[in-house]
């Protein structure tokens, strides 16, 4: 309430003429009596403004409990527009956790709700509440010759269905699913149908590896052969130093390794070929080798 | 052999291999003047005569293998002689020449193949298809042996390399050419049109193109001594190294070439282990070898390299290989692929 107030009162500061106007509260209250603990009950607030006035919404009542035995559960809130009027309409939603031992008065206090205008505020009061609350049961069920075991109600009986029918259609849905699914992972190329692209030069890489820690010009040979069979593998045929162009031309990942390929090239032709020496500086080492196998691993992971 | 070898060392001092390069290049110079947009198979004739072997040109009517064989035959020196096949044509009329003398008496004199004696450095056969048997037989030994017996004893001709020529257009009234002739030759080339637009033009509009004997006429002579080529040839030969995983190389695909199927070679439509009736012979890879180490050379290696194998190998090896019957008829397109299935299945090194 002294939200709404102050509310209100900071509209007001700021326009003092042609004030909001609230022409009328209407409440459509639930019946007065006759609730349990746990109950529900829902009160609907008609509030008639002018046209152009709107709630504030910061003077709402605050959603959650609101004292030890009432909690508001939630606000619905919408307006219409009625003639020359404009309805907002609020439904409160309240619960109660109020255990009486007899039939019992409750009350729900009386709210004050801003409302602004163009040029100033107004304030409609939402009228307190009073129902009467009944237990749920007796004060000393002993007397009645209840017991424990019944004074509490039983449990519901849980209702047993027939489900072969529905398990039968829930397994054949399931399978057409799966059947679906399979044939869209095809069609769409996913796993399992999706040939994982596979990863000549990371293969290689670990390869070259391999063959460069047995040491030796085997060793270097191998590893040799091991780039070349990833460049096949990556070009799908066998590749040769002349057909290097026209491979980066259709794999423009590796464009940046141009240089150290040619080197390669050159340096298998020495090895295999007698084309050349070895001990040139042109030579192609092992740390080279290495370092171009990953660095084209790399470019192949980061172009798929 | 010890003595093959020592004499081939000697030779090789004597002969400047890169003074040779040179003059190839100059070669291939001159006759693209003659002969334009045909770089490829101007390169392959000069491995040719540098791999001394004999070369069958094919192609369509007037695409201009006549004057690439003449324009090459200029360049390379030495005598020259020509016959034209015709059906009519008899292995007699390659060796005499018999004609009414003035006298009224018949003379027998030396034909095409004898007139220029020792010195014959190219002997072209025009539309060889044209010939019969009996002809393309005389012709086996000429290539094969670089001799033929007439006036009762043997005639040499040691620079001898034969052109043949033959168009693809016409199959009646001709001979189609026997394997063992076919296999005798180093190259079956295909001749083709010019692919850019700018030859294509030149060809049609440029009147330099107009008067054969006139283009032929002002290329430089005898660029290439013929009489030298032998010994050039055997110095490339023996100065080319091939390591052993080229020769590793060329067997595997010589074992492809006979067995594609057992090399996992597949071609659509085709059962490949049911395709090669007889693969390339032992002297088709020889030939395949040297030229591989002529085109090495002519790049300026000194070791053959694969791309050299591959290079040469369609011209060199695809009238080799014999189909079975049922795909002969599709030959062009199966050898194509077979050999492109080759090159991409073998591994190299």
């Amino acid at each position: 309430m002294v939200r709404a107030l102050l509310a209100a009162l900071i509209l007001g500061a700021f326009a003092q003429h042609a004030a909001a106007e609230v022409r009328s509260v209407r409440m459509i209250e639930p019946r007065p009596f006759g609730y349990f603990l746990g109950d529900t009950l829902q009160r609907t607030v008609e509030i008639e403004t002018g046209l152009e006035d709107e709630i504030v919404p910061a003077s709402l009542p605050r959603v959650g409990p609101s004292n030890y035995w009432l909690e508001l559960r939630g606000i619905e809130q919408h307006a219409v527009r009625r003639g020359d009027a404009r309805v907002h309409i609020l439904k409160l939603t309240y619960q109660m956790f109020y255990a009486p031992i007899d039939p019992r008065k409750q009350t729900i206090p009386a709210a004050e709700i801003a409302v602004r205008g163009a040029g100033g505020a107004a304030t409609a009061t939402i009228p307190a509440f009073t129902f009467l609350m009944s237990p749920l049961r007796e004060i000393f069920p002993e007397k009645s010759g209840e017991t424990a075991e019944t004074f509490l109600r039983p449990d519901y009986p849980n209702g047993l269905r027939r489900s072969g029918a529905t398990r039968t259609f829930a397994l054949i849905m399931a399978a057409l699913s799966l059947g679906l699914l399979a044939l869209l992972a095809r069609e769409l190329a996913w796993w399992p149908f999706h040939r994982r692209p596979a990863r000549p030069f990371s293969r290689a890489t670990r390869e070259i590896g391999r063959a460069l820690a047995q040491g030796g010009s085997e060793g270097y040979r191998a590893a040799l052969l091991a780039l070349h069979r990833a460049f096949d593998a990556a070009a799908g045929r066998r590749l040769m130093a002349a057909d290097v162009d026209a491979f980066l031309g259709t794999h423009p990942e590796h464009g940046d390794a141009r240089m150290a390929v040619d080197r390669f090239f050159r340096a298998s032709h020495a090895v295999f070929f007698g084309e050349g020496r070895r001990s040139n500086p042109d030579t192609f080492g092992a740390v080279e080798l290495k370092e171009l196998a990953a660095n084209l691993a790399r470019q192949e992971r980061a172009s798929r | 052999m010890a003595l093959d070898r020592r004499e081939s060392g000697e030779v090789a001092e004597r002969i400047d291999l890169r003074e040779w390069r040179e003059r190839a290049q100059k070669f291939e110079t001159e006759v693209s003047k003659a002969v334009v947009g045909q770089q490829r198979v101007i390169r392959l004739l000069t491995i040719a005569l540098f791999a001394r072997g004999h070369v069958l040109l094919e192609g369509d009517v007037g695409v201009g293998k006549t004057t690439l064989l003449r324009a090459a035959a200029r360049c390379v020196g030495g005598a020259y002689e020509r016959i034209e096949g015709t059906i009519d044509l008899m292995p007699g009329d390659f060796i005499y020449h018999t004609y009414l003398a003035e006298d009224g008496r018949p003379r027998v004199e030396e034909g095409p193949v004898l007139r220029a004696g020792e010195d014959l450095a190219i002997f072209f056969f025009n539309e060889i298809n044209r010939a019969r048997p009996q002809v393309h037989s005389l012709l086996l030994r000429i290539m094969a042996e670089r001799s033929v017996s007439a006036f009762n004893r043997e005639f040499h001709f040691p620079h001898l390399v034969v052109f043949a020529d033959r168009n693809r257009v016409e199959r009646e009234e001709t001979f189609e050419l026997p394997a063992a002739a076919r296999d005798r030759f180093l190259m079956e080339i295909a001749i083709g049109l010019p692919s850019d637009d700018a030859t294509r033009r030149a060809l049609a509009f440029d009147t330099r193109y107009h008067d054969g004997d006139r283009l032929i006429g002002q290329l430089e002579q005898g660029i290439l001594k013929h009489d030298l080529l032998n010994d050039v040839g055997r110095a490339i030969q023996n100065e080319t190294k091939t390591s052993d995983v080229l020769e590793r190389y060329v067997l595997s695909l010589w074992e492809a070439v006979r067995n594609p199927k057992a090399a996992g070679i597949d071609i659509d439509g085709v059962d490949t282990a049911r395709l090669v009736a007889a693969g390339a012979s032992p002297r088709g890879l020889s030939y395949l070898v040297r030229a591989a180490r002529v085109a090495a050379w002519l790049d300026g290696r000194s070791a053959a390299l694969p791309e050299d194998v591959r290079d040469v190998f369609f011209e060199t090896m695809a009238h080799r290989i014999f189909f079975e019957p049922a795909y002969e008829l599709r030959r062009e397109t199966i050898v194509r692929e077979l050999i492109g299935a080759l090159f991409d299945r073998i591994p190299v090194p």
